[in-house]
């Protein structure tokens, strides 16, 4: 018996997976905006707008807009880790904060410049989510994907917190 | 001997009662959970494909199927529990969909990715994964292991009142 209610758990549990999965491609065919079985997630692909512009800014064309002045780095990281470093005048405005945090900000953002989010990690999308969320307000805005990395292996100049 | 609505054969022995009692409250407790769980994923699964994009840990031709699927396995998990359907099968999902989220959340926790917890709400920035929401799994989980070990490991052992159950 005891190995029986092993065997009937195994296949009840498949039974509901069979089902769930079932389900819930069925549910999903039917809505108004069905999402593809296979999206695409690559860093290329989730930081192009629906009108199929790039946001993603080259390190090299950062450099420039930094070097004249001519944009607002935005840290979308937790401010712990932008306490422990972050781009030269970049300003904090972690993501999870967002609401709490951006009226304090908008002052400090120069509406005529445009805005470059950035976070750590290849594929760390904080910044993306940030972006999406300036171009939603009517800025322009621009990703440096993997930002801190290139940032600092560029030798560019960032601020550290004191040791 | 007396005979529940749902099958169970409870033996007048008071230690039986009380493990049915919290077998039906952890059932209870579990289901009205996985169930609130599935709401908002249903509704926005874009949303929940990003959270569960954000952990980083499945592959990303993995990542819209579990989207689609998992909220409606939460509901089907949570709606048996409370009915009693299935419960073995029931019991083992719930158990391992409980400890690969503690573990994808601890792990990334510890590799300090800063992840939307993706649990409840779909929205991004709604609730920040930390160590409360560790927390809450954990606790949940005692409620999950609680029904494997009367579901599974100590059926036989106890009066009665578990052998007809569920099958």
């Amino acid at each position: 018996m005891k190995n029986n209610i092993y065997s009937i758990g195994i296949k009840q549990s498949l039974t509901i997976i069979v089902l769930s999965v079932f389900i819930s491609l069925v549910f999903n065919f039917f809505r108004s905006a069905p999402l593809p079985i296979v999206g695409k997630w690559d860093v290329e692909s989730r930081l192009t707008t629906d009108a199929g512009k790039s946001m993603v800014i080259s390190f090299d064309d950062a450099v420039s807009l930094f070097e004249q002045n001519a944009a607002v780095f935005v840290d979308a990281r937790n401010v712990d880790q932008y306490e422990y470093g972050h781009i030269k005048g970049a300003i904090s405005l972690p993501w999870h904060d967002l609401q709490e945090r951006f009226m304090d900000v908008l002052p400090e953002i120069d509406p005529d410049m445009p805005v470059v989010t950035y976070c750590d990690g290849e594929s760390c999308s904080l910044s993306h989510d940030l972006a999406l969320f300036f171009k939603d307000m009517g800025f322009q805005v621009y990703v440096l994907v993997n930002g801190w990395s290139v940032w600092k292996a560029g030798s560019m100049p960032v601020e550290v917190k004191a040791q | 001997m007396r005979k529940t609505k749902d099958g169970l054969n409870i033996a007048g022995n008071r230690a039986d009662k009380v493990i049915l009692i919290i077998h039906y409250i952890s059932r209870w407790i579990l289901g009205i959970v996985f169930i609130y769980a599935s709401y908002d994923k249903i509704l926005y699964p874009e949303q929940f494909a990003s959270a569960v994009y954000n952990y980083q840990i499945l592959a990303d031709i993995l990542i819209n199927i579990t989207a689609i699927v998992l909220p409606w396995l939460e509901l089907i998990l949570g709606i048996f529990l409370i009915f009693g359907v299935f419960v073995p099968g029931t019991v083992i999902l719930i158990n391992f969909l409980l400890v690969i989220f503690t573990t994808a959340l601890v792990f990334n926790l510890y590799r300090g990715i800063d992840v939307n917890c993706g649990c409840f709400s779909a929205a991004p920035g709604a609730t920040p994964a930390d160590i409360w929401t560790v927390a809450r799994d954990i606790s949940l989980m005692l409620f999950s292991f609680y029904l494997f070990f009367y579901t599974f490991i100590k059926r036989n052992d106890i009066q009665g009142s578990f052998k007809k159950i569920y099958s």
